[in-house]
């Protein structure tokens, strides 16, 4: 079972989970911007945080031989606060950057006019760009946000195929669906989908266009949930083939979009000794010692 | 230097050994007039350059990650940058004077600044190629004219450094210098550029701060962890310019001191630190 789990915060969590994630079959990963939990306080707390995206844990997904790739934005939440806003006009310059395959997570959390304001302005960087888009809805009152969130995207021009609306259920997957949208599910411990319910709808809905993803954070959160989803699709009836379209090709191909995915493996990289101490190549030692 | 592999920065100032091994030479020959004709083209160049040029490594044989001698990408962003500072500080004449450019110590206080942005707003790679290109630009060696200022001197003094600590004198040996000096203004700009990047842990950078540059520009207490920070983060010494011809008493020292607390904890000696034992310098 090979895996791109096409959005989960890796900043969040320990080099066990990358190790874990390898051997489940994750060979990439797309991490969007969002929130850390604590609010940050200025502009300049997101570009270091960009630039530990695009940078250090891109390095450190390497280590362990999974690709790792960004979609970059302001959170809607952060999006209420004006010294955030600010970064804004930071973001253009991140979306030419090697890896970053998306603008995400934009959207809806409360539904504010600052929220609404930051969302169409950053749609519109992305059709600047020429990327896709990564689009979260929000936890409470969601089948109105959805709405309003496909009304946005509309209102933007941007083609559907361009935008993947993640975090849906069974109460809002068929407006993503009908929309032509690419519909994403967040499997989570005990919040958002489970493996169970999310093959159910993959029955009803079919396999075209639909995305899984653990969104694994800083919360409960389960980082393999992507490969517990593909076994509860073998064990429901799927196929090989079907599994791979949903945890591979699917990502790959609304990624690819961006003409800015790497998907072939880490050059350096050997399986089952990571970070690999005392990797010989040709008698030369790379990528070989400790943290100093 | 027979058998040495070149390395990004020499690549960078040899184009036409640098074209075959580029995904996308055409992209390689637009870009560089693009900046040679406006360096405002150079950021959005550096930040294309892996996916048009290519990210793999210049060695693969040897250095399979090419953290060691450097990418692909590396050299063309260096060469990219050699093409701005040939035009910015070879012709005199500008067809357009900007206001302030006719001294060529502005001209080169124009690159170091453009270098500086490049750095701080660059994503690993870019950064790889701001300081390959500081490579490049200290083997180009006879600098041009325009380029030529007061080199700043070697070692510098370090007024954070407790006083308690005693300092090393560097050996006075200058004269015989690994590498040219940049003049001034680049090699102010660079000097903290190349420490930021020894502070990172990304393998790469580190590597790429160690090169012609930082042979001849970083002060000897700095460039000496930097030699041991490889060993400790298993990058092959390779890495470094001018090893042999920098390498002192106190290098050896450090390392003599790392190989008694690597027995003491029952590990082994990697090779590099073997290299480093033998360093007889007085």
């Amino acid at each position: 079972m090979r895996i791109l789990d096409p959005h989960i915060h890796m900043t969040s969590r320990t080099t066990d989970d990358y190790e874990a994630m390898y051997a489940a079959g994750v060979r990439a990963v797309v991490e969007p911007a969002f929130w850390l939990g604590q609010p940050r306080t200025s502009a300049a707390s997101f570009t270091d945080y960009f630039d530990s995206l695009v940078g250090w844990e891109r390095f450190r997904a390497a280590q362990f031989g999974i690709r790792h790739h960004a979609a970059i934005a302001l959170n809607p939440k952060e999006a209420n606060d004006p010294r955030c806003r600010e970064v804004l006009t930071e973001i253009p310059r991140y979306l030419l950057k090697d890896g970053v395959v998306a603008v995400g997570e934009v959207g809806f959390d409360s539904m504010t006019p600052a929220e609404d304001e930051a969302f169409a302005a950053q749609l519109e960087l992305a059709r600047d760009a020429d990327l896709p888009v990564l689009v979260h809805t929000p936890h409470r009152d969601k089948l109105a946000g959805t709405r309003r969130t496909l009304d946005v995207v509309r209102e933007s021009g941007l083609p559907p195929e361009r935008v993947l609306v993640d975090h849906l259920n069974e109460t809002t997957v068929a407006l993503v669906h009908d929309a032509g949208m690419w519909a994403g599910f967040s499997v989570y411990p005990d919040t958002k989908m489970d493996e169970r319910r999310t093959v159910a709808l993959l029955r009803e809905y079919g396999t075209t266009r639909m995305i899984v993803n653990s969104a694994a954070d800083w919360g409960r959160s389960d980082p393999l949930k992507t490969a517990r989803t593909g076994r509860e699709m073998l064990a429901a009836g799927f196929s090989d083939d079907d599994v791979d379209q949903v945890l591979w090709r699917n990502p790959a191909e609304f990624y690819g979009q961006s003409g800015n995915l790497v998907l072939d493996p880490v050059p350096g990289f050997v399986a089952g000794e990571p970070p690999a101490p005392g990797v010989e190549f040709e008698g030369s030692s790379v990528l070989r010692g400790v943290r100093a | 230097m027979t058998g040495v592999p070149r390395s990004a920065g020499d690549l960078a100032l040899d184009p036409a050994a640098l074209r075959p091994l580029l995904r996308n030479p055409g992209w390689f020959d637009t870009a560089r007039a693009a900046v040679a004709a406006d360096p405002s083209a150079l950021p959005r160049a550096f930040a294309l350059a892996g996916r048009r040029a290519g990210r793999g490594p210049l060695h693969p044989a040897t250095d399979p990650a090419g953290v060691v001698h450097g990418t692909v990408d590396d050299a063309a962003r260096a060469a990219l940058v050699v093409a701005l500072a040939t035009v910015d500080t070879r012709t005199p004449h500008h067809d357009v004077p900007r206001p302030g450019t006719h001294s060529p110590e502005i001209a080169a206080t124009e690159l170091a600044t453009r270098l500086t942005t490049l750095y701080h707003q660059g994503d690993t790679a870019e950064r790889r190629g701001v300081l390959r290109a500081l490579d490049a630009l200290v083997v180009r060696g006879s600098a041009p004219t325009a380029l030529t200022g007061h080199a700043v001197p070697r070692e510098r003094t370090a007024p954070s450094r407790s006083p308690r600590t005693p300092l090393e004198p560097d050996v006075p040996g200058t004269s015989a210098t690994p590498a040219s000096s940049l003049p001034e203004p680049l090699a102010t700009a660079g000097i903290p550029l190349a420490e930021d990047a020894l502070r990172a842990n990304d393998t790469s950078l580190v590597a790429a701060a160690v090169g012609p540059f930082g042979a001849r520009h970083l002060d000897a207490h700095t460039w000496r962890h930097a030699v041991l920070k490889l060993v400790f983060l298993g990058v092959p010494l390779d890495a470094v310019a001018h090893l042999d011809e920098r390498a002192d008493a106190e290098l050896a020292r450090m390392a003599r001191d790392l190989a008694a607390e690597r027995r003491a904890a029952g590990r082994d000696i990697p090779p590099d630190l073997t290299r480093l034992l033998r360093i007889t310098k007085e």
